[in-house]
């Protein structure tokens, strides 16, 4: 069944699912679950069963060596940093119990297996480490050039106009803006 | 108002006075945009061009940027989620998911609305209530910092959309990362590790840049290359705010602004707490049609209201009591002592011509960041067309050098870094960065008001804050604000009782 309603300051289709109880609302963009959005709110629609077992329990791992390490810091600089991390383990604890009384709320299938996908934020990571050392070998603009140019093919930009044009227009402006106006001397190298 | 007061208006709009409130909002806008860059930095850079200057041009072209300096942070805030000032970090939560749904120019006028208005009424609460303003912050012990850090943290629940558990770990999470460094106690390095770089602590503007900026840099890097950010392939050209906007978002702007107003005036507080106060708020108030997480004009409007809110309120102690409220305001402090005027409410008897015309130009300075700022934000905009290949990488080289140039420390990139992992992952996994990021802001607050409280009530806080009028009234803000956080809503109630009789497995 469809209806049309003004939400907010938008007209919009509303879709209502009988069979899943749901309504959906349809803009010019998408569809957006609507109440039914709120209900799904109440399901953990990333974290999987055991995915949540295991974020807690590295959450109390993190959390004793915390407060292992913070005991008996002087002039009681240990009470806020026992405070959190007692407060992380109660809460831990409290996600794995959900776990056990609550285990249909968690709705994915926990799948093992580490696809190349989930490590390229971390490849990235270690790229732009490189990056930064190499600003103080080569120089702050070569060694953002270099990378500028390195990354946008690594992650599959093939329009190498647009780079080539979007590295010629930044460097100036970055120049001109660092240097000459806030005068902040950007680290140099063997080139600049 | 005396007519003396009024007549102060006119020494503004001189040529000088004009270009330099020119001068200091585009500065401040483009400052404030570029993460890593901050006001006081921003204000900072202008005070030597100040110096052959009078007085009053001095000071306009000052707070002038430090105005505009806020709002500044607001564009790459909503436009790529990486929010250039602390005071536009819970801007990103609505702004950038109206970006995404490409609202780019409707978020950016009405937060530009949001952000005059409140900067104008805080700039008419400073012309009129200054003096009694300043008695009021005076009023401010360490129980009522104490107290206004928890009401802040309480807003965790308000950012965590559904996951409270883990929304409320990463708040904790922020409290602890908030212990690391020299206890200004005891002199006892607290988690330092042997790293020379956490010994000062872990610095706010390195972990706002990391968990939004340099997150947001890896996200965009790993999603599809030639897609933009908000799938659109042209802008509207109308960068004014629609009147039916207006009316929608009319009382949020009204929530925002009061928040701002009266959280200007707490020291050290400022525009970090109102903001996320405002938007707690909000949430609260949150009605079934209301898409709060996905886009909420709403949302945005009450964080942009309070932001600027709390600029001329956090002015007040700075002027009437030389307490600056932030590190803007001691950098202005700095700028009025460099220029002969010394703060106090000498200065209004003896120098009435030169205060009143400061804030008269504050006032009409706000006014002109509007203009402005519609400009600049429609050729900001352009970037949400650009490829994520190209975005994401000039994120990352933005929030190194924006991170470097601060204060010339490689430490600040290597934990802004490790920030922007953390980020990263906690984003995906729902573990709330802006719940991490409250955490670090209040932690210092709360803990150092909390040590402060013990000592000043010789171990005995209950009865000391209940004899506190103004503790008393905070406390019973964050019981309803825990009261509202966890009572789910009637309409709430309903849709689970019908997800339950759907799904008998539940």
């Amino acid at each position: 069944m469809e209806l049309r309603a003004k939400v907010g300051l938008e007209w919009m289709a509303l879709h209502i699912y009988s069979d899943y109880n749901l309504i959906a609302v349809e803009t010019k963009e998408s569809i957006i679950p609507f109440r039914g959005m709120i209900a799904q709110q109440q399901k953990i629609d990333v974290m999987t069963l055991w995915g949540e077992r295991i974020a807690a329990g590295l959450c109390i791992s993190f959390a004793l060596f915390m407060a292992w390490t913070a005991w008996n810091f002087p002039a009681a600089g240990d009470q806020f940093p026992l405070f959190s991390c007692g407060s992380i383990i109660l809460i831990s604890i409290l996600m794995i119990l959900r776990t056990f009384l609550q285990p249909g709320v968690f709705t994915q299938k926990f799948e093992f297996g580490i696809k190349f996908e989930d490590l390229k934020p971390l490849i990235i990571t270690v790229i732009v480490v490189l990056y930064v050392r190499a600003i103080f070998e080569l120089g702050y603009y070569t060694s953002s050039f270099i990378f500028l140019i390195f990354m946008t093919l690594f992650v599959g930009v093939r329009n190498y106009k647009m780079i080539a044009l979007t590295a010629v227009i930044l460097f100036p402006l970055m120049y001109a803006f660092f240097e000459l106006f806030l005068r902040a001397d950007m680290p140099r190298g063997i080139l600049i | 108002m005396s007519p003396e007061i009024i007549g102060y208006a006119l020494n503004v709009l001189s040529l000088t006075n004009l270009f330099s409130m020119l001068v200091g909002v585009t500065v401040g806008l483009v400052i404030g945009a570029i993460p890593g860059l901050s006001p006081p930095m921003a204000i900072a850079l202008l005070i030597p061009v100040s110096f052959g200057l009078p007085p009053d041009t001095a000071i306009i072209l000052l707070v002038s940027c430090y105005a505009a300096g806020i709002y500044g942070g607001s564009f790459s805030a909503i436009l790529l989620r990486a929010p250039g000032t602390s005071a536009s970090a819970a801007s990103v939560i609505e702004g950038y998911e109206l970006t995404k749904r490409g609202k780019a120019i409707e978020a950016i006028r009405i937060s530009t609305f949001a952000s005059v208005m409140g900067g104008l009424i805080s700039g008419l609460a400073l012309l009129l209530l200054a003096p009694p303003l300043a008695a009021v912050s005076l009023w401010f012990g360490p129980a009522e910092f104490f107290l206004v850090s928890i009401l802040g943290l309480t807003s965790i629940a308000a950012v965590t959309f559904g996951a409270l558990y883990r929304g409320l770990i990463a708040g904790l999470f922020g409290l602890l990362l908030a212990t690391f460094g020299i206890d200004s106690y005891s002199g006892f390095p607290r988690f330092t590790f042997g790293y020379i770089g956490f010994e000062g602590g872990l610095e706010i503007l390195p972990a706002i840049v990391g968990l939004f900026a340099f997150a947001q840099g890896l996200e965009l890097c790993e999603g599809k290359a030639a897609t933009s950010i908000s799938g659109v392939t042209k802008l509207s050209w109308n960068v004014w705010p629609k009147w039916s906007e207006i009316v929608y978002v009319r009382w949020s702007l009204v929530r925002g602004w009061v928040t701002g107003l009266v959280m200007g005036i707490v020291p050290a507080a400022g525009a970090s707490v109102a903001q996320w106060i405002a938007y707690a708020w909000e949430v609260r108030r949150a009605k079934p049609t209301d898409q709060f997480g996905k886009g909420e004009l709403k949302g945005l409007a009450a964080t942009e209201a309070s932001n600027n809110g709390v600029t001329g309120t956090s002015l007040i102690p700075m002027f009437i009591l030389g307490i600056p409220g932030g590190i803007s305001a001691a950098v202005i402090l700095g700028a009025l002592m460099i220029h002969g005027l010394n703060p106090g409410m000498r200065l209004f008897r003896n120098n009435p011509e030169v205060i009143y015309t400061i804030m008269w130009g504050f006032l009409f300075a706000n006014l002109l960041m509007g203009f402005v700022a519609a400009i600049l934000a429609r050729i900001m905009a352009y970037l949400t067309l650009f490829p994520r290949g190209i975005i994401g990488p000039l994120i990352l080289i933005f929030s190194v050098i924006g991170t470097y140039a601060g204060a010339n420390n490689i430490h600040n990139v290597w934990i802004m870094m490790g920030f922007g992992v953390v980020g990263y992952y906690a984003q995906k996994y729902k573990f709330s960065p802006a719940g991490i990021l409250l955490g670090l802001i209040l932690g210092p607050i709360a803990e150092d008001g909390f040590r402060d409280m013990m000592v000043v009530s010789f171990n005995n806080p209950v009865p000391f804050i209940l004899s506190r009028p103004i503790a008393v009234i905070i406390l019973l803000m964050i019981l309803f604000a825990l009261y509202f956080a966890f009572k789910p809503k009637a309409w709430e109630q309903d849709v689970s009782d019908e997800s339950s009789s759907a799904n008998p497995a539940e």
